[in-house]
């Protein structure tokens, strides 16, 4: 666990003429963590948001960043802004620019970094985001999807240690949301904190490392995700809906068809515990393999002669690079979300899969497979698929 | 009148505006005249898109139907426009700063290259234009 980057002490606050928003919370956020605030419409989420980067400041209590208490002076408040980036809820309001590069290159450019310097941020952020060559664009023209990626990439170029994303997913479809929360795993991955607000469950369930969980005000419950989300009774009074995994895997307990203990985090966790319970560690067909192509250096023809020897077998991307690369090849993807989860799950049922990603990922599938592999005893096999 | 109204159509309807803007700054246009219509530039598309939102749910509930109707509809859809529009800019100025502004637009230096075909093909429009300009300078329609 890393140090703690932000910290909330007792913080309150009354909207001028309104009723108190935010009534006395504590908490921290460590370094490299991914928090979900998890709250019903009104619960004044975006409020406490807001306070990260001193856009509001509380009536009392305190707020913390790297353990130095916020002063909202000027040169305070824009050397705060440019390690917390915010990206609100609503693209529309954040894109400020007539054209895509030039919002991204807004923040960088306001910062001072030279010409050179502002072109390479832009690059690198509208890459991370998946929207090289989209920098002519009028942001007018573009999907929710894409505007949303428009307003990460314009905070990412200002290479934030904190991100604070309020309601990331609103407004997009599951596909794209989808693609946002894997975004905001590779984000995670890079050493990015990441900060969101959400009433979304099962959005947040599988992807948090902690939820807070707030109502009118007031922090209710602050755990683990299978923690927090498994009180019913706590739940309900949040005004929030208990994820259909938990709530599966709560029935299946009580008729012994699924392993008490562990709550599972993920639909693997739930498909073990079951077959835990139901099949005794009795004997197990012979597992698929997972195959790996880090396409930075597998050429467009060697992947077609690979993948017209293993006909038929499902793929998947991991990354925003893999996943324009599928894109481009014409490669129809069966998994772009939890794809490492959704590969061991074939390989359970004796089916083979393909992994397209990028650099450092290749050693991560290989790292959780294994780990996978430990915890289950299950002989599941990484092959990568090599250039030539 | 015709002239320059004709000039400034075509002008618009064949650059991108964000071009415009480039060629503006090279010409010497002040900074904060071109900051400034570009967020113009930009907001006109957020109020385009609120003003037919309001308008249609108007529609829908029958707010045109007769001609007081449709007086009456104008006047509040012009009113919660306006109000939005306020929201709107209020809101672009938090979103300024929550990214450090200090009031400056990045311009990208990157022009496209100038090519042979386009400048060929508008330069010969532009001489036929002339041409027949010239040879109808004299004939009065009405």
């Amino acid at each position: 666990m890393g140090s703690i980057i932000l910290e909330a002490r007792d913080v309150r606050y009354r909207y001028p003429r309104g009723m108190e928003a935010i009534r006395g919370i504590s908490f921290h956020v460590r370094r490299g963590e991914k928090v979900a605030l998890v709250g019903p419409n009104g619960a004044g989420k975006s409020t406490l948001l807001l306070m990260f980067n001193g856009m509001i400041r509380p009536d009392s209590g305190m707020l913390l960043f790297d353990n130095e208490p916020l002063a909202y002076d000027r040169d305070s408040l824009r050397r705060l802004r440019r390690r917390v980036g915010f990206v609100f809820q609503n693209p529309d309001r954040q894109i400020i620019a007539p054209t895509v590069w030039q919002d991204v290159a807004f923040g960088p450019t306001n910062l001072g970094l030279s010409e050179e310097q502002v072109r390479a941020a832009v690059e690198a952020a509208l890459g991370a985001v998946g929207l090289a060559g989209f920098g002519r664009r009028p942001p007018h023209q573009l999907s929710s999807g894409e505007k949303k990626r428009v307003a990460m990439a314009g905070v990412l170029a200002m290479d934030p240690d904190l991100l604070v994303l309020d309601e990331p997913t609103n407004n997009l479809d599951p596909a794209g949301s989808e693609d946002i929360m894997e975004l905001l795993d590779e984000l995670g991955e890079k050493g990015k904190t990441i900060f969101i607000s959400t009433h979304d469950v099962e959005l947040a369930y599988p992807w948090a490392d902690r939820v807070i969980l707030l109502r009118a005000g007031e922090i209710l419950q602050e755990d683990s995700p299978e923690v927090a989300f498994g009180d019913p009774d706590l739940v309900r009074r949040a005004r929030l809906s208990v994820p259909a995994l938990l709530e599966l895997h709560r029935e299946l307990e009580r008729r012994g068809l699924s392993s008490p203990g562990r709550r599972p985090r993920t639909v693997l966790d739930l498909v073990r515990s079951v077959e835990q319970a139901t099949r005794g560690g009795g004997a197990r067909p012979p597992c698929g393999a997972i195959h790996v192509c880090n396409v930075d250096v597998t050429g467009r023809e060697a992947l077609a002669r690979w993948l017209s020897a293993h006909d038929g077998i499902s793929i998947g991307a991991m990354g925003t690079r893999a996943k324009q690369r599928a894109a481009g090849d014409g490669l129809p993807l069966d998994f772009s979300y939890g794809v490492i989860d959704k590969c061991i799950l074939k390989a359970l049922n004796g089916r083979s899969s393909l992994i397209l990603t990028v650099g450092g990922m290749v050693a991560q599938v290989e790292q959780r497979v294994a780990r996978f592999r430990e915890e289950s005893g299950a002989a599941i096999e990484v092959r990568r698929v090599e250039g030539a | 009148m015709i002239g320059g109204m004709s000039a400034l159509i075509f002008l618009a309807v064949t650059t991108p505006m964000t071009d415009l803007f480039l060629v503006m700054r090279r010409c010497g246009i002040p900074e904060p005249v071109l900051d400034l219509a570009m967020m113009i530039y930009r907001a006109i598309f957020l109020i385009l898109d609120q003003l037919v939102q309001t308008y249609q749910a108007q529609r829908m509930r029958l707010g045109y139907s007769s001609f007081g109707e449709s007086i009456r509809s104008l006047s509040t859809l012009c009113g919660s426009v306006f109000i939005g529009s306020w929201i709107a800019g209020e809101d672009l100025v938090r979103a300024m700063d929550a990214r450090c502004s200090a009031g400056r637009f990045a311009m990208p230096g990157d022009v496209q290259p100038v090519r042979a075909g386009p400048v060929l093909a508008v330069s010969a429009f532009l001489m036929v234009s002339a041409v027949l300009v010239a040879i109808t300078g004299s004939v009065t329609v009405i």
